[in-house]
């Protein structure tokens, strides 16, 4: 804990700890027991604390710290303004917000979340933006080149981005993929930046049609997956860019997919007879593509509505260390936790006016800080 | 509280320890109470109690209070022992509930003291290793803190500023969001 002291930054200027702090001690309280005192305070507090005295910057900026903080902070583009909000999970206080006026952000945005950076992504051809969280600074990615279409009359129906990073090298990358129309016929199209780079540099076509929806694609261990539906009787499949089919099968039409504990996770709506539930599924053996329904999380209906009324729309962000499932309920503008063990709902922040909501995989706390690998 | 009685005494209550504060006095507590402390807990294991345990850090006006809650939460971990296997049964789940009500009641009560008293409070707890008191202590001071600027801070706890204007600029500037 007490052993590496420097905070890190992303950004180039070389920044360490000048000298080693004193005991990071009040006086009165032993440094562990201080430690699990400042655990306890929200982000926001702890971040203002680091004014305190050095002892206190010292232990609150060590990764340590950041890690072991519970923390857990949503992103969401703001309907109202221009802005990137980001909302601790638990306290439901706002704790940053990023302007994104290059962005425009309108009806049909989404979010990509990729350690401490968010991609704002336009399902439209409008500008998309990559926002670096801890120094707030906006990239405004290119608009999008005449060289992935086929010809040069065909027209991009559709382009969706989604933000991955290089695990080895925690390069950025923005993957867009792009609905085509030809004279007859539609097709996919794809390519690639890196945000170093500042270049779209095609990639070859995806193997299969894909869906156009940014809900049916997930980021998986900084790489891309595709989820697509077929029309077919209830049946969808998944593939990868490295081109391995993943056959899935489900029983209705309603599919996102989603990035949950490093698994790409099909969500299937569920609706039946009046009974819904937002069911989870994961693979348990890629060989064989074994599925398993691993959580079905039963509706959660407020007081006075009827079950079939309320909104089975609900998009699962993380599962926490105890096990419940935080889910955004898109219609009821809430985050809410579920319990697999004890099918039991607990609010734990209203969030109004957003267009989407995702998991900020960063750490406030301490930026640069990436997920345990 | 009485003080620890001879061996024929201990005998006839085998499950009582002898608890010795700072200041020599005496507090005689069964052993369910006592082991909520992890540190007593082991020395009971290790088999040196006989005598009674001292307590160097601790005081008798700490150590009554800390003997207070332990007794109250010892109840309350025997309480639920005794239900868990009838988790399903609504009445006891009632039973539970208001039992947990109570010892919340008996938590907002036990917290009510100044800050000398809650800061030795913890010290104990951590001495002791007592999970629940030093969750609750520290779960108190954490909410006392979470308002507070940091120079009510450092006037509430005797912290010297040592940052330069440089850093506290830095700071400012690091987590900017922080502050607005």
């Amino acid at each position: 804990m007490a052993s590496a002291r420097v905070i890190i930054t992303r950004s180039k200027r070389a920044h360490l700890a000048a000298a080693p702090p004193p005991p990071a001690n009040d006086g009165m309280l032993p440094t562990e027991v201080l430690l699990d005192i400042l655990l306890r305070l929200p982000i926001r507090a702890v971040c203002r604390l680091r004014l305190v005295c050095r002892a206190w910057r010292a232990l609150t900026s060590d990764p340590g710290f950041a890690r072991a903080h519970p923390s857990c902070v949503v992103a969401g583009v703001c309907k109202l303004r221009g802005e990137i909000k980001f909302v601790d999970l638990f306290s439901g206080d706002v704790v940053k917000r990023v302007p994104v006026d290059e962005a425009q952000v309108r009806y049909g945005h989404n979010l990509s979340a990729q350690a401490d950076h968010v991609c704002v992504v336009s399902e439209t051809e409008g500008p998309t933006c990559v926002v670096n969280v801890a120094t707030g600074a906006v990239t405004v990615l290119p608009a999008a080149v005449a060289a992935v279409k086929r010809a040069a009359a065909d027209k991009v129906v559709k382009a969706t981005s989604l933000l991955g990073r290089v695990r080895s090298t925690g390069e950025y990358k923005v993957l867009r993929t792009h609905l085509c129309r030809g004279h007859d016929i539609y097709y996919h199209t794809c390519d690639v930046i890196a945000l170093d780079d500042g270049a779209w540099r095609a990639r070859p076509d995806p193997p299969m049609h894909i869906s156009g929806e940014f809900e049916r694609r997930a980021v998986v261990n900084g790489g891309v997956e595709t989820g697509d539906m077929l029309q077919g009787p209830f049946s969808s499949h998944g593939t990868t860019f490295n081109g391995r089919l993943i056959m899935f099968t489900t029983e209705g039409r309603n599919l996102q997919l989603a990035e949950l504990d490093g698994c790409l996770v099909p969500v299937h709506w569920n609706a039946y007879q009046g009974r819904s539930s937002t069911d989870l599924w994961f693979l348990i053996d890629v060989d064989k593509v074994l599925w398993t329904k691993r959580y079905s999380v039963r509706c959660s209906s407020p007081p006075g509505r009827k079950l079939n009324e309320c909104s089975n729309k609900s998009f699962p962000l993380v599962i926490l260390d105890d096990g419940r499932i935080v889910l955004w309920i898109r219609r009821e503008q809430a985050l809410r936790a579920y319990d697999p063990k004890t099918y039991t709902w607990s609010d734990l922040a209203i969030v109004r006016d957003y267009f989407c909501i995702g998991m900020l995989k960063g750490n406030l706390l301490c930026s640069g800080l990436q997920e345990v690998e | 509280m009485a003080s620890a009685g001879s061996g024929d005494e201990k005998a006839a209550a085998a499950a009582m320890i002898t608890l010795i504060s700072s200041d020599n006095e005496k507090f005689e507590v069964t052993e369910a109470t006592a082991t909520l402390s992890q540190t007593i807990r082991h020395m009971i294991e290790d088999g040196c109690t006989d005598g009674g345990v001292p307590l160097p850090n601790v005081t008798s006006k700490i150590l009554a209070r800390v003997i207070e809650y332990c007794k109250k939460h010892a109840t309350a971990a025997a309480g639920e022992e005794g239900s868990s296997s009838s988790f399903s049964d609504a009445a006891f789940l009632e039973v539970d509930r208001a039992f947990l009500e109570e010892l919340e009641e008996f938590d907002d009560a036990f917290l009510e003291v100044d800050r000398a008293t809650l800061f030795d409070l913890i010290l104990a707890a951590n001495y002791l290793d007592i999970k629940g008191l030093l969750n609750l202590t520290c779960q108190k001071v954490a909410d006392s803190v979470k308002g507070k600027t940091p120079e009510q801070i450092r006037e509430m706890y005797n912290i010297v500023n040592d940052l330069t204007p440089e850093e506290e600029a830095e700071i400012r500037r690091e987590t900017q969001w922080a502050f607005e």
